[in-house]
């Protein structure tokens, strides 16, 4: 009933044309599913979780140059300042600033000999004040938060009593789930007790392996350039702070500049621009290839059905339907289509083993395949219609014309 | 003759507007998406000191004690120097040119009270600097050589921070507050932007150039803080500026000219005389300790200043760029059979094979050249859409003659082939077939 018999025999009169569409339709296939498992990679790195308050934090960097300012006193009246401010929560001064893309870290052990060993975990330090959890809005789910008695304020190297750890770090030290009350070795005999464990809070550098591995410290630097962190009430109280922070650091204080005053979300937008440029092209190029095949489907469907109009003709006046006509040309593209993707999940396989090979590329997606099968079907029907049906409106009268 | 066949394929075009339509768009896309990504890596990939990038070297040196590697490189050299290193081999004669470097920047503060101070990025050099790296002055000059070993407050300025200071003026003599401590200009330099900054790949491979640059003798004396990378693998007591200098941590960076491959070759022994002067002193301890000169060409390759997105890019693309061609030659086909019986009656009225065959590759180029300079226009847009989607990349993205003769010729060529084959299949045409019908 579907015919196969005799399109199959028209299609191999037209071997040359056949051939050429199964092609574009098995690169256009192998194109657009590697292009969206990138793209859905790259979705899934820019939707994970950053374990902090995103759209109410704002941050900033200054560099003083004042000569002989204390600087504990000029941090602690800057502090000051920014939580009094109306639609503040809280602020922080911090030595880095998740997702910012700058920052320190250190290897991290749990004795002294795995750290001789070279057995070291890469985790990102985070030094503040005990301001700084809130500040970030990051979840404590094990110990304590730190006192105040325990922030210490120092240019030296940190003499650090306490540590509060991601919880991915913990597992990562501690598979067995007891880092709370651990020691932490950082090398040259320096050793911290864990009194604290956060949920998840996201690090600096967003491709790092260890971006959830995350220590935070209850220490200030005194140092020229440093930064704060500020937690607004909402987004637009965050907007409003935006506009106005540095003014009144300034005022308060006109030895040193303000630079980088910026919200989380732009933050993460910057961290991850390369990604996001990276969809882009790939949705440009998947949309535009997927357009131009099925342009190329109607040309050549619709050329076929001009050279075929006398066969058309003689086959609706030997009683064929519209129906019937329209259903072989849908089939005929169903074949050529199947005989595409049947090329076309060779090619991906095989251009994705390629890539992962030479570009360290994370698993690839299997589920795109039969997605992607799908929507080459939809993409052919559609484009196959119009011509159809143009096919289908031959009169059976040209039949009898010019002979 | 062939204006004639120029004539006869415009008629044809004519006569098939939507087909023909659908070849142009088809491969002005294709040649539009590849050349946008091919122009982004050709440029990010070009060499930007051809004269002398085989000369210039960046020197790495494997300081790390035992057990200790830089898993980010493929030869695990660290990338940077230690400063009791770039200080001593400062020391050898052996080079042409040379100069330490390091990232740094300072608050400006203008004379005029009214003017804020703002921050700007800055790099401490040797004198060298700017001959090595071709650096244009527009004022003045770099300073003495003295300067290198008996410091001074001296600095030379960009252009653009000369305009906004100075209104342009001649500001030679003058005096430039970085922080709290005075500086003399001596030079300003012209607009200078290579890309990539290869002087500097450690700190994003297309920042901006600097616009201050101040001697790197004066680090110990006003405690010129790092900018850059700073990477430490020992345990050391590091309280103080003097320990950092002191220390192992590496954060300066140091180039030599080495104008042929003699000079290079008493620069490594001299370099490796004075590694083996520090293991008696108990530094360089690693089996691997040594030294590796790159240069520029290879020190942009050790810092894959290509990200491997474009390289997926540029597979894509070319992929995208078959996919065009592919239902260009079927197109042709669809077009030049629909023609046949019209062939048939040239045949008849006496044109030749390769008459008919020249006639549709003159077809075909006419189509090509169309799509190429569509693919043009187009490639313009994806390249204005790349400086919107990569701030960083903006003054690197521009189509300069080289691209766009290719664009055209990979156009063309690619056209040409596409339409090989209809045209032959055509001009056999076999001419009592279509007259008998007639």
């Amino acid at each position: 009933m579907f015919e196969i018999k005799p399109i199959l025999s028209a299609l191999l009169r037209h071997k040359s044309s056949t051939l050429l569409i199964i092609l574009q339709i098995a690169i256009t296939f192998a194109v657009v599913v590697n292009g969206t498992s990138i793209i859905k990679q790259r979705m899934d790195l820019m939707s994970r979780d950053t374990g902090l308050v995103n759209d109410k934090l704002i941050t900033l960097n200054i560099n003083s140059f004042g000569k002989n300012s204390d600087q504990e006193s000029n941090i602690r009246a800057d502090l000051e300042l920014l939580r009094s401010l109306p639609g503040v929560v809280d602020a922080a001064p911090m030595n880095q600033i998740p997702l910012s893309g700058s920052g320190d870290s250190s290897g991290v052990a749990v004795s002294q000999e795995a750290h001789d060993n070279q057995e070291v975990t890469g985790a990102g330090m985070y030094r503040g004040d005990s301001h700084m959890l809130n500040t970030l809005g990051v979840k404590l789910v094990a110990g304590r938060l730190f006192s105040e008695d325990e922030v210490t304020y120092t240019s030296e190297r940190p003499d650090v009593k306490a540590l509060i750890i991601t919880q991915s770090l913990a597992d990562n030290l501690f598979p067995n789930g007891d880092a709370l009350g651990k020691l932490l070795y950082f090398g040259g005999g320096i050793q911290v007790p864990i009194v604290g464990i956060v949920e998840h809070m996201s690090g600096s550098w967003v491709s790092w392996s260890s971006f959830d591995n995350n220590v935070l410290m209850p220490m200030v630097q005194l140092q020229n350039f440093r930064r704060y962190l500020i937690r607004a009430e909402d987004k637009q109280a965050a907007n409003h702070l935006l506009g106005e922070v540095e003014k009144l650091l300034i005022e308060r204080n006109r030895e040193r500049v303000v630079t980088g005053v910026r919200s989380m979300d732009e933050l993460i937008e910057r961290a991850y621009s390369d990604d996001s440029a990276m969809m882009t092209i790939l949705w440009i190029v998947v949309i535009l290839l997927v357009l131009i095949t099925a342009l190329g489907i109607v040309g050549i469907v619709s050329f076929n059905v001009n050279q075929r109009i006398k066969q058309i003709g003689t086959r609706r006046a030997l009683g064929a339907t519209k129906a019937d006509i329209l259903r072989y040309f849908v089939t005929e593209n169903l074949l050529i289509t199947s005989l595409g993707l049947f090329v076309g999940i060779m090619m991906t396989v095989g251009f994705n083993v390629f890539l992962a090979d030479q570009f360290e590329m994370p698993e690839f997606n299997w589920a795109l395949i039969p997605i992607g099968t799908l929507i080459m079907f939809v993409i052919g029907i559609v484009s196959v219609w119009l011509p159809a049906q143009r096919a289908s409106k031959v009169s059976p009268a040209i039949a009898t014309q010019s002979i | 003759m062939l204006s004639y066949y120029l004539k006869l394929s415009w008629l044809s075009i004519k006569r098939t507007p939507i087909l023909t339509s659908l070849m142009i768009v088809a491969i002005g896309l294709g040649i539009g998406v590849s050349m946008t990504v091919l122009t982004v890596n050709y440029m990010m990939d070009k060499d930007p000191i051809p004269e002398k990038s085989h000369q210039l070297y960046h020197v790495q040196l494997y300081t790390y004690g035992k057990g200790h590697s830089n898993s980010n490189t493929e030869d695990q050299f660290p990338v940077q120097l230690t400063y009791p290193d770039a200080m001593n081999i400062h020391h050898s004669n052996v080079p042409l040119r040379k100069t330490r470097s390091l990232s740094t920047g300072f608050s400006v503060i203008p004379e005029s009270a009214d003017s804020p101070p703002f921050i700007e990025s800055a790099r401490a050099i040797d004198h060298q600097f700017f001959d090595m790296f071709k650096v244009p002055f527009l004022f003045g000059a770099t300073w003495d050589a003295e300067i290198d070993q008996s410091p001074r407050e001296v600095v030379v300025i960009n252009t653009e921070l000369n305009d906004q200071l100075f209104n342009g003026e001649n500001s030679v003599g003058r005096t430039l507050n970085l922080g709290t401590v005075s500086y003399t200009i001596v030079g300003v330099i012209s607009s200078w932007q290579p890309a990539p900054k290869f002087y500097d790949l450690n700190n994003g491979n297309f920042n901006d150039s600097e616009s201050i640059f101040i001697p790197f003798s004066l680090l110990p004396i006003h405690e010129i803080p790092s900018w850059g990378n700073n990477n430490g693998w020992k345990n050391e007591n590091v309280n103080s500026y003097q320990d950092k200098l002191a220390s192992e941590i590496m954060w300066n960076q140091y180039w030599v000219e080495l104008p042929n491959e003699e000079i290079k070759f008493a620069y490594l022994q001299w370099i490796e005389g004075y590694i083996s002067e520090q293991q008696k002193i108990g530094r360089f301890q690693h089996e691997k300790a040594g030294v590796s000169l790159k240069n520029v060409v290879q020190w942009m390759k050790t810092n894959q200043v290509v990200p491997s997105d474009n390289s997926i890019l540029v597979g894509l693309s070319f992929m995208f760029l078959a996919v065009c061609m592919i239902n260009t030659i079927g197109l042709l086909l669809a077009k030049f059979l629909q023609r046949a019986p019209e062939v048939g009656v040239r045949r008849a009225l006496g044109a030749s094979r390769s008459q008919i065959f020249i006639q549709h590759l003159v077809d075909v180029s006419l189509i090509g050249v169309l799509g190429g300079l569509l693919g043009l226009a187009l490639g313009q847009l994806g390249l204005l859409g790349v400086k919107t989607l990569y701030t960083s990349y903006s003054q690197l993205v521009h189509m300069d003659l080289t691209l766009i003769v290719l664009a055209i010729a990979i156009a063309l060529g690619a056209s040409i082939t596409a339409g090989m084959y209809p045209a032959w299949l055509i001009c056999r045409t076999n001419p009592s077939v279509y007259l008998k019908i007639q």
